[in-house]
């Protein structure tokens, strides 16, 4: 939400480094940082602190894994998570930088409604802009692969159909989820 | 999802899910591939390149794609590609509307998958799911398959409207061409998208023949409901008129039938009107009861060899007219039957006509198990009628009850079937016999006793494992001597002598006559079983007849027989692989050394398309006929055998076939029945040219050379060339057969 | 030389659904036959199909006539009779055990126009014979299936 802005970002994590001269800590283990709405988890976070107080954070996950993000859209039951080997966020753009087997999605309550896979995805919550890339930025990068939902049945979870139409149900959830 | 939900299971599915219905469609995600997407969470997502959008049933490729979500609709722009339901369009620009599937195409080219359909228009128009609009359009069903595309036969419209529903397009403002040269200005037309019926202009056909002259036939197809239809073939014939023929087929849940009519108006030929009629009709009415009429009618006596082929009848110049009403019920069962023969007469070679029945009852209580008890009482009453001065004797009406039983010893191994039979007949004659009875009785009892066993051996013959069985029968038939000389014969005829009469306690079928039997008949039948699938290879049978007492009843004309030893009967066929059969039949005089009867047939076909078959049949002193039929494609010759695209598909384009059917009487030195034809596929269109000729006298013959284009999935199959080849070639396969639709997921992007 | 009275053969099922048009002889036919198989049980009834170990489906029965031999005036000499049959043997859940085969039977017939019906009883025994020979042969062939 747009009120994430001006809330104050806490940290837990195993271990903690600050170098006074670059202004940054370095948050190290099972970091998990909550600011407002938005959550954090990952291996390691280094974060500056910017001079009109703003936040900026890199979020990286141990070799392997993948860093998570989730965040609650303004004045909408919606959030939006996403997961990448590392993950950038520039706390006064309110934007967030999804880097490497990047995947960005946006949940109606429980329910997933949309969801972007590739190899770079940039949002900004304030504007709601999102862009994928695949290929062109990152060579040898994944294609860009997008799941929309249908809007009418995006509240509730998509019923079993009718067994005498087509017996595989629509995938709410494709591959690649990983919790 | 929530976990307390079953993860979703797959179940196994027989076939992928064809018709896709509105609830599951309305639920369907849409799924986006490219290069780089960017666009707004709630609002517009443009995709780059080498951008896809995917759902259900609908694909777009395009170089750049604009999703809106919330309209649902797609902007695609540079080379788009759109697959519907397997409908694939391209072209520079299209917008969809993927809820109703409205929207346009610019300079789109299409191909249907239904029947391989391929166009280039200027504009489509999208109206829904199934519904279009094609502007300044060109069509054909010949594909494009270089830069250029250059159809041998072209569609040209103003516009086409296009319904892959009803699977129909309508042209409007159209031209048909072929190579170049406009066939058929068509300015409203109909035409098939896939092979559901469809009301329309069939493939004309054009002969040039030698009792006609030059003849023009187009049949026009009316699908006028699904379950019943018609076909119109006006027919222009230079040297003798105009004919119409008339084909109309109905099938309803208790009844089905067809009515064919072919009226000439002042037939120039003869000089006179000409008509004819044959109607098929099969009803079921109450429980167990049926309606069956086969009436064949026709205008005059030369009409078989003016209109060769003309009526469906199998016998040319013997035309029944006959109904039948029949009843069963568990054992019983019952006929009321009425025939009547129209006999077409020639002066040169005049038929002694069948008898009417007018009418025939008929009643039978049997009760035939395999094994135990069987007993069967019939009843059969006739009135018969034929022109007496051509039968030279008098009608009649006779009434027969016969009543039989028997009992089996049934094993797997063996079986034995003592049976006594009588048999009371009655006449009651019109006119006086020669020896002035105008009654008489005949009664007379017959005793049959029936056996055989059956041996088996697993054995292999030329290295493949058989079940080899050897059958030993024999039948023992007593029938005491009743003179019946006197008597006429109204539905009576000795039957062929081969391996299923021989074993039957009458050698005549019909009532008129009952022969004074005191014979055994003893056969052996051997047959290879193949041992893995049980399929019959070989089958020889072998039978005589040892005669204790010489046979004194015969039909009119006839000698008692006296030999002690009947006739040698050999029998067999042979299909030692699917590919080829041979049948052959042999009754064998061994005082005489000659055979009486010869059927020797045989028949070759290694695949689609291809078959070769031939008969020889021999009845001593009546007919010798020589039958051969084959469709082999010529492009065999020079060893390039084609695709194998299976049945109903031929076997590739540019292709050459010949067909054909030779029936040789040699008695009488004559070619009796020549077809002779060749057709060329093309790939989107098939040339035929069909030479026919069939004697129709001891100096006359019609012969006719037909022509006829077919435009393969744009003007349905059906005309009558192809039907001459259908019923007298064996095993004749059209070269595009109605196969059933492919699937969408053959044309799968 | 090996021969040996037949043995009642053995099938690899015992409850046979068969699904044959009940008006066709050809049917009543192949009950006849298949009601001497020991220890199968025939089931007509639809309702049993689901249960049972195999369904025996005849897909097409075609009787035809074709005149094969016409003299110079246009009279038919020989006819040739030929039935024939394509049979599939399955199990409910749709496994097939005989993929569809096509059997045919063919008998020759002298045939005068006089004659016509007398012909036409004889057709009528012929066509009888013809059908004997076939079910015998459907009850051959699925006495061969194995069930793996």
């Amino acid at each position: 939400e747009r009120a994430d802005r001006d809330r104050p970002l806490n940290i837990e994590s195993d271990a903690l480094r600050y170098e006074e001269r670059t202004q940054t800590s370095t948050f190290t283990g099972h970091v998990v940082a909550t600011k407002g709405t938005i959550v954090m988890r990952g291996a390691q976070l280094v974060v500056r602190q910017e001079p009109d107080g703003q936040v900026s954070g890199t979020l990286t996950a141990a070799p392997g894994e993948r860093a998570f993000f989730r965040q609650k859209r303004d004045g909408v039951d919606e959030f939006i998570e996403g997961e990448a080997e590392r993950i950038e966020y520039d706390g006064r753009a309110d934007r967030v930088r999804f880097v490497r087997r990047a995947e960005l999605r946006r949940l109606r309550g429980e329910t997933l409604a949309d969801q972007v896979t590739g190899e770079v995805i940039v949002y900004e919550h304030a504007s709601g802009q999102f862009s994928v890339d695949g290929v062109r930025e990152v060579p040898g990068g994944g294609r860009v692969r997008a799941v929309i939902a249908p809007r009418a049945a995006a509240s509730a979870p998509t019923s079993a159909l009718p067994a005498a139409t087509s017996p595989l149900r629509p995938a709410s959830a494709l591959g690649g989820a990983v919790r | 999802q929530s976990e307390s939900e079953p993860a979703p299971a797959l179940r196994p599915s027989e076939a992928l899910a064809e018709p896709i219905s509105a609830e599951a469609r309305r639920q369907a995600p849409t799924f986006l591939f490219g290069d780089g997407l960017h666009g707004q969470i709630d609002g517009e997502s443009v995709l780059e390149g080498d951008a896809m959008l995917r759902r259900v049933d609908t694909v777009i490729r395009a170089e750049r794609l604009r999703y809106d979500r919330a309209t649902n609709t797609v902007r695609a722009e540079g080379d788009v590609r759109l697959n519907r339901y397997g409908n694939v369009y391209r072209g520079p620009e299209l917008e969809l509307h993927l809820d109703d599937g409205s929207g346009f195409f610019t300079q789109p080219s299409f191909s249907f998958l239904k029947n391989g359909g391929y166009g280039e228009a200027a504009r489509a128009e999208f109206i829904d799911d199934h519904r279009s609009q094609v502007h300044d359009v060109r069509y054909s069903t010949c594909r494009r398959n270089g830069p250029e595309w250059l159809p041998d036969w072209v569609l040209r419209a103003a516009r086409i409207d296009i319904d892959n529903e009803a699977e129909e397009g309508r042209a409007h403002g159209g031209v048909l061409e072929f190579k170049g040269v406009p066939i058929l200005p068509v300015p409203g037309f109909a035409f098939p998208l896939g092979d559901q019926r469809r009301s329309g202009f069939l493939p004309p056909t054009l002969d040039l023949d030698s009792v006609g002259g030059f003849t023009y036939a187009q049949p026009y197809y009316l699908n006028l409901a699904p379950n019943y239809d018609a076909t119109l073939t006006p027919t222009l014939m230079s040297r003798r008129g105009v004919a119409v023929g008339g084909e109309f087929r109905y099938l309803a849940p208790v009844a089905s039938g067809q009515v064919l009519g072919n009226l000439m108006p002042s037939d120039r030929l003869r000089g006179r009107d000409r008509w004819g009629l044959s109607t098929q009709h099969q009803a079921t009415l109450a429980a167990g009861t049926g309606l069956s009429l086969n009436l064949n009618r026709v205008s005059d006596a030369d009409y078989w060899r003016d209109f060769t082929r003309g009526i469906p009848a199998l016998t040319p110049r013997l035309l029944p007219a006959d109904g039948r009403l029949s009843w069963s019920q568990g054992a019983w069962s019952a006929q009321w039957r009425s025939l009547k023969w129209q006999t077409l007469q020639t002066p040169d070679a005049p038929i002694i006509p069948p008898y009417d029945r007018l009418p025939q009852l008929t009643a039978r209580y049997g009760l035939s198990p395999s094994r135990g008890w069987q007993y069967t009482l019939d009843a059969d009453y006739s009135r018969f009628r034929a022109d007496a001065t051509r039968t030279l004797q008098p009608n009649a009406e006779r009434s027969v009850l016969s009543a039989q039983i028997g009992y089996t010893w049934l094993t797997p191994g063996s079986f034995l079937t003592p049976t006594l039979r009588t048999n009371h007949t009655h006449y009651a004659f019109d006119a006086p016999l020669v020896d002035g009875r105008t009654r008489a009785t005949r009664s007379l009892p017959t005793f049959s006793l029936d056996g055989g066993l059956i041996f088996e051996r697993d054995t292999a013959y030329f290295g493949r494992a058989v079940r080899q069985t050897l059958e030993p029968r024999a039948l023992y038939v007593y029938t005491p001597y009743r003179d019946q000389q006197a008597l006429p014969v109204y539905d009576t005829a000795a039957k062929d002598f081969n391996l299923d009469s021989i074993f039957s306690d009458n050698p005549y079928v019909g009532s008129d006559r009952i022969a004074d039997e005191n014979l055994l008949t003893l056969g052996l039948v051997s047959r290879l079983y193949d041992a893995d699938n049980g399929g019959e290879l070989v089958r020889l049978g072998l039978a005589q007849r040892l005669r204790f007492s010489s046979q004194k009843v015969t039909l009119p004309g006839e000698t008692p027989i006296d030999e002690r030893l009947s006739d040698i009967l050999v029998g067999g066929s042979l299909q030692w692989s699917p590919r080829w059969r041979a049948d052959a039949g042999l009754q064998f005089n061994p005082k005489t050394g000659r055979s009486l009867r010869t059927t020797l047939g045989a028949r070759y076909s290694p695949g689609n398309y291809r078959v070769l078959s031939a008969g020889y049949r021999l009845k001593n002193g009546i007919s010798e006929q020589l039958d051969m039929g084959w469709q082999w494609p010529l492009n065999d010759l020079w060893n390039d055998p084609g695709l194998d695209l299976g049945p109903g598909r031929g076997l590739g384009a540019g292709r050459w076939y010949s067909v054909g059917r030779l029936n040789f009487s040699v008695m009488e030195h004559k070619l009796v029945d020549a077809i002779l034809g060749f057709e060329y596929d093309a790939g989107c269109w098939i040339g035929r040219v069909v030479f026919d000729r069939l004697q129709s006298g001891a100096a006359s013959s019609s012969s006719r050379i037909m022509f006829q284009l077919e435009l393969v999935g744009f003007s349905r199959l059906g005309s009558n060339p192809l039907k001459t080849l259908r019923d007298n070639i064996p095993r004749y396969q059209y070269l595009r057969e109605p196969a059933p639709p492919p699937s969408r997921f053959s044309n799968y992007d | 030389c090996g021969f040996r009275l037949r043995q009642a053969p053995q099938m690899a099922f015992e409850r046979l659904f068969l699904d044959a048009t009940a008006a066709s002889a050809l049917g009543g036919e192949l009950r006849r036959a298949l009601a001497e198989v020991p220890g199968l049980a025939l089931r007509t009834a639809a309702a049993e199909r689901a249960d049972s170990d195999a369904i025996l489906e005849v897909s097409r029965e075609t009787r035809e006539q074709v005149a094969v031999g016409l003299n110079i005036s246009g009279q038919v000499r020989e006819y040739e009779l030929r039935l024939t049959l394509v049979f599939r043997l399955q199990t409910p859940k749709g496994r097939i055990l005989i993929a569809d085969t096509e059997l045919q039977q063919r008998r020759e017939l002298s045939y005068t126009e006089t004659t016509a019906l007398a012909k036409e009883a004889e057709q009528a025994l012929l066509f009888a014979s013809m059908q004997r020979d076939l079910a015998r042969q459907v009850v051959q062939r699925l006495a061969a299936v194995r069930l793996s």
